[in-house]
């Protein structure tokens, strides 16, 4: 161990244990792929349940070559978009409904808690037999997985903002619309933020299970179908394009979450 | 006169019992003063207070109250993701009087009490007792003629206490303000105020009114041979009512 005497000694020392973790990240996988390949080539694992990586990646530049993935992933990708800006946009609106009316709040709050427990897959159908069976039927799948919690995380981050706040906003006069504004609101950007975090895996199996009922496009479709004709190499295929978006969408909101952490988080 | 609490008392009810918390309490506040009530805790001060503010009603008896009010908290209450500067005008932003003669207003106070190279930094980078003086310039900031400090320092370490207890003492007398200040502890109440009013445990009734006969800042009172004269004094009439 490097001991540290100076400040470019405490930079380099973290750079170091960076470096060291992005390392062994990328011969994990490295590993993994191979010992996959060769499990596969060798025919230990039977190549038809477990496609060889090579095959899932010859498949996909097929993909590329004919235009033909572009399309799905950019129909999977705008309803889970859509899906989960509408929720989280929703899910904030209700949650300062709630927040604004008390009574509202103890009204409903069985309800909320019935249909967060409800699961989500079994009210699809309904959903796109309301919505129809294109793009807003996907979104309205979607939606109903995120929307219902984020709501409560929000509201809940809304009640538990410190209170000597409020009371203080209340004696230099402030009204209930001012103390949103002013002091629930920013303190819970990095909440809002992680809330964002969550709903974003639940927007894509939002996403998937609605192009599994029902679709002619789109990474679930492609899944779908792959498994109906057992094109394993196009499931999986479709498992890695999917994982992929939905690392790089987290990816950006922990890029956003740290620009809005300077300002924004206080421990 | 700012304040006049004319023989109030308070009963609060739950479906168990009753419980007399204030008993005929009477005291003003006159212009130019500062006034402190001091109780053992669980005596019903903050029930003044409440009183005061409109955020409860008295049983029985009358409250005169002519001062626009002005609030300072055990915790600073700053906003964190603000400024300095942002979290002194943020009364003015709600009241919509953030016009140029309040905001110069605003800004005198800054560069009086030394707040002026700091007025750009993050309220979390700055130390606790001048969050302490940055919430006083908050609320002074809206001109106030009452200032009601509920344990004001009690947040803060020993040093600092000191510190800010003689900040706060200069900056009320030098803007010719009023407050009544909440505490529990007596050399504070002795360091800072003209007048004490002493409570007695519960059912409170005010055991005595004790008159600090000096104008010194705290920290010289707190040199002055008069300081345990008076200490003494507040805390015999203290544990004679335990």
């Amino acid at each position: 161990m490097k001991k540290i005497n100076s400040i470019s000694d405490f930079k380099k020392v973290k750079r170091n244990t960076k470096i060291k973790i992005l390392l062994l990240q990328l011969s994990l996988v490295v590993v993994i792929l191979l010992g996959w390949e060769l499990l596969t080539r060798f025919n230990i694992i039977d190549s038809f349940f477990l496609q060889s990586p090579s095959k899932i990646f010859t498949l996909l530049v097929e993909y590329i070559k004919s235009n033909e993935i572009f399309h799905h992933i950019y129909q999977t990708t705008l309803e889970a978009t859509l899906g989960l800006i509408i929720s989280i946009g929703g899910g904030i609106f209700l949650a300062t409904l709630l927040y604004l009316f008390p009574l509202l709040s103890k009204v409903l709050d069985p309800f909320l808690v019935l249909l967060n427990a409800l699961p989500k897959s079994a009210i699809a159908p309904i959903i796109i037999i309301w919505l129809g069976t294109g793009v807003k039927g996907i979104i309205g799948v979607c939606v109903s997985f995120v929307l219902i919690l984020t709501t409560i995380n929000v509201l809940n981050h809304f009640n538990n903002v410190d209170q000597s706040l409020v009371i203080m906003m209340k004696t230099l006069g402030a009204n209930k619309f001012q103390i949103l504004t002013k002091v629930i609101f920013p303190s819970n950007v990095i909440n809002i933020i992680s809330t964002i975090k969550v709903g974003i895996g639940l927007s894509w199996v939002g996403v998937v299970v609605g192009e599994f009922l029902s679709s002619r496009s789109g990474l679930g479709y492609l899944i779908m179908y792959g498994g109906q004709v057992f094109k394993l190499d196009l499931v999986m295929m479709g498992i890695f394009i999917l994982s992929s978006i939905a690392f790089l969408m987290y990816g950006i909101v922990v890029i956003i979450e740290k620009i809005l952490s300077k300002k924004y988080l206080f421990e | 006169m700012l304040l006049n609490f004319k023989n109030i008392s308070k009963t609060f009810y739950t479906e168990e019992k009753e419980t007399k918390v204030l008993d005929h309490i009477s005291f003003t506040v006159n212009e130019n003063e500062i006034v402190s009530i001091l109780g053992p805790s669980g005596c019903g001060k903050s029930t003044i207070l409440n009183i005061i503010n409109q955020l409860t009603y008295p049983t029985t008896g009358e409250i005169e109250l002519t001062a626009k009010l002005g609030y300072m908290f055990q915790k600073d209450c700053l906003m964190p993701w603000k400024s300095v500067y942002k979290n002194i005008i943020i009364g003015l932003e709600i009241n919509k009087k953030d016009n140029q003669e309040n905001l110069a207003y605003a800004c005198d106070l800054i560069k009086k009490y030394h707040l002026e190279e700091f007025k750009s930094f993050s309220s979390k980078q700055i130390s606790g007792g001048m969050k302490q003086r940055v919430s006083l310039i908050r609320t002074l900031v809206l001109k106030p003629d009452l200032l009601l400090l509920d344990e004001p320092f009690s947040a803060l370490d020993f040093q600092t206490r000191l510190q800010v207890q003689n900040d706060v003492y200069q900056i009320i007398k030098q803007e010719k303000k009023s407050a009544l200040i909440i505490t529990h502890d007596i050399q504070e109440a002795i360091a800072l105020s003209d007048r004490i009013i002493i409570l007695s445990n519960r059912p409170t009734k005010i055991i005595d009114i004790v008159n600090i006969e000096n104008n010194f800042s705290p920290t010289i009172r707190r040199k002055d041979p008069s300081f345990v004269e008076y200490y003494n004094k507040i805390n015999l009439l203290l544990n004679i009512d335990k």
